[in-house]
């Protein structure tokens, strides 16, 4: 795997980020959860920001960006407030191992733009009742 | 399909370290791990000097973040659940990473006020943030390089948190 078959991997999971955090902001009442709509709404626009981003570097680096897919299999819960804030952390929760990941696989900017991707989806997830973990993206560390 | 999914094929080809504390030789994907090949200067295979001064210097400052926080916590009781949990992941971590036993940390100022203290520990939990991430770009070893990031991300939230 090259460098920026890592990076076309973050970008996939970047795609399916902006996907499942529109359908949830969708889900959620901007006048019954303010707080909740406005968490939301901040973390679509940083991962579509990421998404961009990544598009041009993969672009840049004389590959064709992976593409979203037309859908993506969608969280269940999604009916209460409580089941979006649910999945709303699992996913900053992914994408923060699938960052963590990139970071072994990448070099120099590319890989400190990994290692700032996977801290601010780790700081992220304490807007959705996350709370602080010794090993974000790594949790196998926090098991030995 | 889930992209998200893929979670555990990711993890399952990076986490197949089980890591006893301190030798970043352990650090290093086993020889017959398939670890991605950066395309950069660097390789995924780790060069042992540079790696492991790499990780003995990211302990250190880890340690001297610690005395920070123990300091504070000694001298301002009332401040002790609020740096309780930095203490506990700066434990966690020189679980993984041991500091050398030759370098010693200078102990910090115990005196001043509260708001000062509190200062102290923001200052010194910036720096060692700072200071992981600096050393997981630098890293030869993808592996580790991913340890000293998932660090650095764990210091991220608890100043999060500290406010």
């Amino acid at each position: 795997m090259t460098e920026t078959d890592s990076l076309q991997d973050v970008l996939a999971t970047e795609h399916a980020a902006v996907y499942v955090l529109g359908v949830l902001g969708a889900r959620t009442s901007q006048s019954g959860a303010p707080d909740l709509y406005a968490t939301l709404r901040a973390a679509y626009d940083a991962h579509r920001g990421r998404r961009d981003q990544l598009t041009g570097l993969v672009a840049a680096a004389g590959a064709t960006p992976e593409a979203a897919a037309t859908a993506y299999d969608l969280p269940t819960g999604l009916e209460t407030p409580e089941g979006v804030t649910l999945a709303g952390l699992e996913l900053e929760r992914a994408c923060a191992d699938v960052y963590a990941a990139a970071v072994a696989s990448t070099t120099g900017e590319d890989r400190a733009l990994m290692i700032g991707a996977l801290n601010d989806a780790a700081v992220r997830a304490l807007g959705l009742r996350g709370t602080p973990e010794m090993f974000p993206g790594a949790g196998e560390y926090a098991d030995r | 399909m889930a992209v998200l999914g893929r979670r555990g094929l990711l993890g399952g080809a990076l986490g197949l370290l089980t890591l006893s504390a301190c030798d970043v030789d352990d650090l290093r994907p086993p020889e017959d791990e398939t670890l991605p090949t950066p395309s950069g200067s660097a390789s995924a295979t780790a060069e042992p000097d540079a790696d492991t001064r790499l990780a003995e210097d990211a302990a250190y400052e880890i340690a001297a973040a610690l005395v920070v926080v123990d300091s504070v916590r000694r001298a301002f009781p009332g401040l002790r659940g609020r740096v309780q949990p930095l203490a506990r992941m700066h434990r966690a971590h020189l679980e993984v990473l041991e500091p050398p036993d030759d370098r010693s940390v200078p102990a910090p100022p115990r005196d001043g006020t509260r708001a000062e203290a509190l200062g102290r520990v923001r200052t010194a939990e910036q720096t060692l943030q700072d200071a992981l991430t600096a050393a997981a770009v630098e890293a030869r070893s993808g592996a580790l390089a991913r340890l000293l990031a998932s660090m650095s991300a764990s210091v991220a939230q608890h100043r999060a948190v500290l406010g």
